[in-house]
């Protein structure tokens, strides 16, 4: 297996996703991923831990800013700098599992967290993470709630990962995952810098 | 929606458990003298070895098929990476469409990907499978016959 690799298993994740179902509001307060222009995510609801400042792409010049937006050039964003969103504060559960991840990789510098929710029937749809973005960060998860019958594919490969486990996958590569469990298949999706 | 997912046999072995008495009543012989009592521990040694394939048709999250294989260098041609099939199943209900055809093109392009040059896969006399095969591009080359013995 070249485009998976496991990094973690018995990972203690249950006080966060306890933490989350508690706030189900925060669900359906971002939806920047869900609404992204051509994006994959339209049947994912996320809760932004951390993440770059926000981009208003509205305007005449919408195509050139989401050109140079996917670049990293556009003036005044840097997609590899992330700040705090205001739930990374509620979901203090969470911070222990990043920083754990952090020292488990040796990470050198914490890029976007995310927690992602696809209900039974969903998708993400195939796509490639942008490159400037997937070629800077290591893509990390850490799965939340999980059930069999989810599907992760990159490239050529095909993985279950179950509740608790925490995975390294290349975001290089075209991949898709769909939700043919019962269950709602939770990650948190975290970005690491790690030497190079 | 039915799905194909690559599994581990130990860890779906309780979810196997359950539809493995369905299949053996459809399309075992001599069930008056042979029950069904598999060997777990060597599917489970096979797979820790590498040699096991296990692919599971999922619907809702419910396994509702299965295709199990083992993989290793053929006895008689050890440059040739070779799949054996063990036993295939799909629930009855689940047989309209296409799930047989999409499990075996599944079981392909994963046997592809572990770089195994020749599957060989059967089918029961009784219970005929080989338009399902001839579909994905086989072509029947043997034919298997059993006696009973044991009286």
């Amino acid at each position: 297996m070249n485009n998976f690799q496991l990094i973690a298993t018995n990972v203690d994740v249950t006080p966060l996703i306890l933490a989350i179902k508690r706030r189900p509001e925060l669900w359906k307060e971002d939806t920047f991923l869900r609404h992204y222009p051509q994006g994959p995510f339209g049947e994912t609801e996320s809760i932004m831990l951390r993440f770059p400042v926000k981009v208003d792409f509205e305007g005449d010049d919408r195509e050139e800013k989401i050109r140079l937006y996917k670049e990293n050039m556009l003036p005044g964003f840097d997609q590899h700098e992330s700040i705090d969103y205001p739930p990374y504060k509620l979901l203090t559960e969470a911070r222990q599992i990043v920083m754990n991840l952090m020292a488990r990789v040796g990470g050198e510098r914490l890029g976007r967290v995310m927690i992602n929710k696809i209900s039974p029937g969903g998708r993400i749809f195939p796509h490639a993470d942008t490159p400037v973005h997937a070629e800077y960060y290591s893509r990390f998860h850490v799965v939340l709630q999980s059930r069999p019958g989810v599907i992760f594919r990159a490239g050529d490969e095909q993985i279950y990962m179950a509740t608790g486990e925490c995975w390294w996958f290349n975001n290089k590569l075209e991949h898709e995952v769909i939700n043919n469990s019962a269950e709602d298949r939770i990650h948190m999706i975290i970005d690491i810098r790690t030497s190079r | 929606m039915i799905t194909c997912h690559i599994e581990s046999f130990e860890e779906c072995l309780e979810e196997l458990k359950i539809i493995l008495p369905e299949h053996y009543k459809e399309l075992a012989l001599n069930q008056d003298k042979v029950p069904l009592h598999p060997n777990y521990p060597f599917y489970i040694e096979q797979e820790k070895l590498g040699k096991l394939i296990f692919i599971v048709l999922r619907d809702a999250g419910k396994m509702v098929g299965y295709f199990i294989g083992f993989i290793a260098p053929g006895l008689h041609y050890q440059t040739c990476l070779t799949c054996t099939m063990d036993i295939f199943y799909v629930c009855k209900e689940k047989r309209t469409g296409s799930a047989g055809v999409r499990l075996f093109r599944f079981v392909e392009a994963e046997l592809r990907r572990r770089k195994v040059q020749r599957w060989f896969m059967g089918s029961k006399i009784h219970a005929d499978a080989s338009a399902l095969f001839k579909r994905i591009g086989a072509a029947p080359v043997e034919t298997y016959f059993s006696k009973w013995l044991g009286d």
